[in-house]
């Protein structure tokens, strides 16, 4: 792994850390920023897993421990916040 | 001390100090019935409450610590863990292995696991232990069970899920890794295949406990308000517990459904009816496991969308399980049985386990959920299921590999007496309660009109009590006075059948290959292959105890936590410094980890479970924030600037990192000690910025329990932290150990290793960071 692809990464990482905080000051509707936001982070934590941790160049069986966890999140976060959509609780 | 010569087995040494896995094995199924002697007992005490309608054998409170903790025992500390004796003694055998890929860890996870058990033991003593049900539903078990020794039980599960982590971290790479030659992955024998896939079902479910668990010890210690709130509490723990709960089923049952496989196999003289279809089938179930919890919750008044949706998935998930049962059946068909004992608990398994997968279908249907939620028939329903299907077929496989582990052969006729003693006595205690449908569960007290049902039941339960004490008797006997088993009394064909009962440390005389289908031995191994392999570290027993005292300390004395931190560094130090040689064999069957070595899937499979971990917490936190009427706007109740100082802290210490092990893979010493020192300041940064955070919250009188803004952000950034912490004292050793010029020469992997933990903290944290900052 070649050193300049690390720093590469990490420019592009604080430079999408950047991004989040000057989204999070634009006059946008609320939902655009919350996902703009979450999904600059997703894009981060890609970007660490594939050149830090190097998963771009292990086999995808390697990764797809880490993904079935991730989907298995997913599910749980999904399912359950969804079951309570609309439920007063007070 | 000759740490590749086992002891006799007649010394304490041996039992303490073996990390051979047949060692191991052993240790787990003597506490594995040793905790079904505990359970037992609890549940004999409680049968005997309710021989009588209105008795008082047991206080109200009593009554309650004994079903929780029969419960949680059995479940955790039995069914599973004799599943792990079976698997720890013949896993290695039947993949051909000379042990499992990582064996201190392998003696870590027992001795974690007989710590937690104890710890559960102990809460008895302390006034009173967990008395809220197994299921530790909210806010009973958090606001309103104020009691230590529901602490001290509670840090004995945590205890166990240490225990299970580090042995699926193990089993995974053992059977992913340490294949013989030519045995491919779909064709492992099946209570090896079943073994795998529990546990990886093992590896994305008990994290899931033991957030719950940390949530819950956060509740009930720190003051958070995760559970007690108004809010949705106490359903986010019914998600949390189920999410863990429902998964858990398969868990305790797939690996009684390997033995079944295998001893029908053997024992009909046929092979599998349509294996491919049955191994199909349980990678189906065990991926449904995960969408079927909400079926426990149909009573909370959930979204009707999301309730019809795990309907389709409960009643979806008994399908596969028709085809494995059907393919058991076919497989019988025009064989030559033999009704040996084994045979006979395999058999009479699947017939209780039809009973409780039929009636696990109607506890899948809403209306009928409505009205059996919480009586006797769901009590019933999971004892035929859990302990028909799961302990009974365990036994089978106690009687079908007792030769192989002790060469000696059990009396025939105690393993027949006791077959028929548990058929009966099961039965009798179990399916009386599918009749008492109409009374609740966990009450000391029914009407008079279930009297008869309740007194059979009672009997029942004696009965069923009566059955292990002669399988204990015959076990126990015919160590002594068994007749001479061979190496293989059954004629079976699976690998650990073709070496000497009770083998030898190293397994096989040889290095098994299957080479076009035929086994054969194609070269010594054992000794012959150089410095001979360790067996023996006193390690994973003191980290197991520094754990228990460390956690022990926490309820009792917290001297015993300060000398347990103490014990526990020295031990972590001493097995980081043990010359403890285990080497992977060099030809096997790898796939799909050819390229991969043990110690890197050993790392990517632990940091899958912490994705869980952090997934259900973080999950926790935007549940709570859903189900919150109202919530700070972000910048309003915590300091951007500290989130973002942390945030760029952080990613700057993972750019160290991988240049650490850039500079090592150059050969730089100065360059790696350099950024692992780089590294460390940038962590010790990361904490005092955390902890300037923290004081100025405390300092505007904001604490753990103000609101459940502050406990979800204290809760989550605190485990957050305490993982940065636990990464810089690994810093410090690997500094330590790279300025006195290690990596920079050879092994830098051991850096990559570090490198995967500590960049996942980092991306722990760059979700923390918008989740709590900016949205």
């Amino acid at each position: 792994m070649r050193v300049w692809i690390y720093l590469s990464v990490f420019a592009a990482l604080v430079l999408m850390t950047f991004l989040e905080l000057m989204i999070f000051a634009q006059p946008l509707p609320r939902a655009v920023i919350d996902m703009s936001i979450v999904g600059l982070a997703g894009g981060k934590a890609l970007l660490i897993a594939l050149f830090f941790q190097h998963l771009a160049y292990e086999p995808k069986s390697l990764s797809a421990l880490a993904i079935l966890g991730i989907a298995s999140v997913v599910a749980f976060l999904v399912l359950s916040v969804y079951s309570i959509i609309g439920i007063t609780f007070r | 001390m000759e740490s590749h010569i086992l002891p006799p087995g007649s010394t304490v040494k041996r039992w303490l100090l073996t990390t051979n896995h047949k060692d191991v094995g052993i240790l787990y199924l003597v506490t594995s019935l040793y905790f079904l002697v505990v359970g037992g007992a609890l549940a004999l005490l409680f049968r005997l409450q309710l021989a009588g309608p209105n008795l008082n054998v047991l206080s109200p409170s009593a009554f309650n610590q004994a079903v929780t903790v029969h419960g949680l025992i059995m479940v955790l500390f039995v069914i599973s863990p004799l599943a792990f004796a079976l698997a720890n003694y013949i896993v290695p055998l039947q993949i051909g292995a000379r042990d499992l890929a990582f064996p201190r860890l392998n003696a870590l996870s027992y001795w974690l696991y007989l710590f937690g058990g104890v710890l559960v033991v102990i809460s008895f003593f302390q006034q009173r232990t967990l008395d809220v049900g197994w299921t530790l539903y909210q806010p009973l078990s958090s606001a309103f069970s104020p009691y230590v020794g529901v602490n001290t039980g509670g840090l004995g599960l945590a205890l166990l899920v240490a225990s299970v982590t580090v042995s699926t971290v193990n089993f995974v790479v053992t059977i992913f890794r340490s294949r013989a030659k030519g045995l491919r992955l779909t064709a492992l024998p099946m209570f090896t295949m079943c073994i795998l896939l529990t546990v990886l079902m093992m590896l994305y479910a008990f994290p899931a406990l033991l957030a719950g668990i940390i949530i819950l010890a956060s509740d009930r210690i720190l003051g958070t308000v995760y559970f007690s709130s108004p809010e949705g509490g106490a359903i986010l723990w019914d998600h949390i517990f189920w999410f863990f709960g429902h998964p858990e089923v398969y868990i305790v049952l797939f690996p009684a459904l390997g033995v079944i496989a295998d001893v029908l196999v053997t024992f009909s003289r046929r092979p599998l009816f349509a294996r491919r279809i049955i191994i199909a089938a349980m990678v189906i179930v065990a991926g449904l496991s995960f969408l079927v919890w909400g079926h426990h919750m149909f009573l909370t008044g959930m979204h009707p969308d999301v309730r019809r949706a795990f309907t389709v998935t409960t009643i979806a998930i008994s399908l596969p399980f028709d085809a494995i049962i059907l393919s058991f059946i076919y497989t019988l068909v025009k064989s030559r049985i033999e009704l040996k004992t084994p045979m006979l608990f395999a058999l009479g398994s699947i017939a209780i386990f039809i009973i409780g997968g039929i009636t696990g279908v109607f506890l899948g249907s809403i209306a009928l959920d409505y009205v059996l939620r919480g009586t006797y028939f769901v009590v019933a329903h999971f004892h035929y299921t859990m302990a028909g299907g799961g302990l009974v077929g365990l036994v089978a496989g106690v009687y079908y590999w007792y030769p192989k582990m002790t060469g000696k052969m059990f009396n025939e006729k105690l393993g027949r007496l006791q077959f028929i003693l548990t058929i009966i006595g099961f039965n009798m205690l179990y399916f009386p309660l599918f009749l008492s449908w109409e009374m609740p569960r966990r009450v000391p007290i029914y009407p008079e009109n279930l009297i008869p049902l309740q007194q059979v039941a009672t009997v029942g339960g004696f009965i069923l009590g009566a059955s292990f004490l002669v399988m204990f008797w015959n076990l126990l006997y015919s160590l002594k006075y068994g007749q001479p088993a061979g190496d293989n009394p059954w004629g079976a064909y699976t690998l650990e059948w073709m070496t000497k009962s009770p083998p030898p440390p190293h397994n096989f005389d040889g290095t098994p290959a299957f080479i076009n289908g035929q086994l054969s031995f194609i070269a010594a191994n054992g000794a012959a292959h150089g410095e001979p392999e360790t067996h023996l570290s006193v390690w994973p027993f003191m980290l197991s105890l520094a754990s228990f005292l460390s956690l022990l300390g926490l309820t009792t004395n917290l001297l015993f936590t300060l000398v347990g931190l103490g014990l526990l560094a020295f031990s972590v130090l001493g097995l980081a410094g043990e010359r403890f040689i285990s080497r992977e064999e060099k030809i096997g069957e790898r796939w799909p980890f050819e390229s991969v070595d043990r110690m890197k899937l050993a790392w990517w499979t632990f940091i899958a479970s912490e994705v869980m971990l952090f997934g259900v917490v973080l999950s926790a936190y935007v549940y709570v924030r859903t189900t919150s009427a109202t919530w700070p706007a972000p910048g309003t109740f915590f300091d951007i600037a500290h989130g973002a100082v942390n945030t760029f802290i952080l990613l700057t210490s993972s750019l160290t990192v991988v240049l650490a092990l850039a500079s090592a893979r150059i050969g730089s010493r100065a360059g790696t000690a350099g950024f692992l020192a780089a590294t460390l300041a940038l962590g010790v940064a990361f904490l005092f910025n955390k902890y300037n955070e923290w004081s100025e919250l405390f300092g505007h009188g904001i604490t753990f329990s103000t609101n459940l803004p502050a406990s979800t952000f204290f809760l989550t950034t605190g485990i957050h932290g305490a993982h940065v912490f636990a990464g810089l004292l690994a810093i410090t050793y690997l500094l330590s150990r790279a300025l006195r010029g290690a990596y920079a020469r050879e092994g830098h992997e051991t850096l990559e290793y570090f490198g995967y933990y500590w960049h996942f903290v980092d991306i722990v944290w760059v979700f923390i960071f918008p989740l709590f900052y900016l949205v």
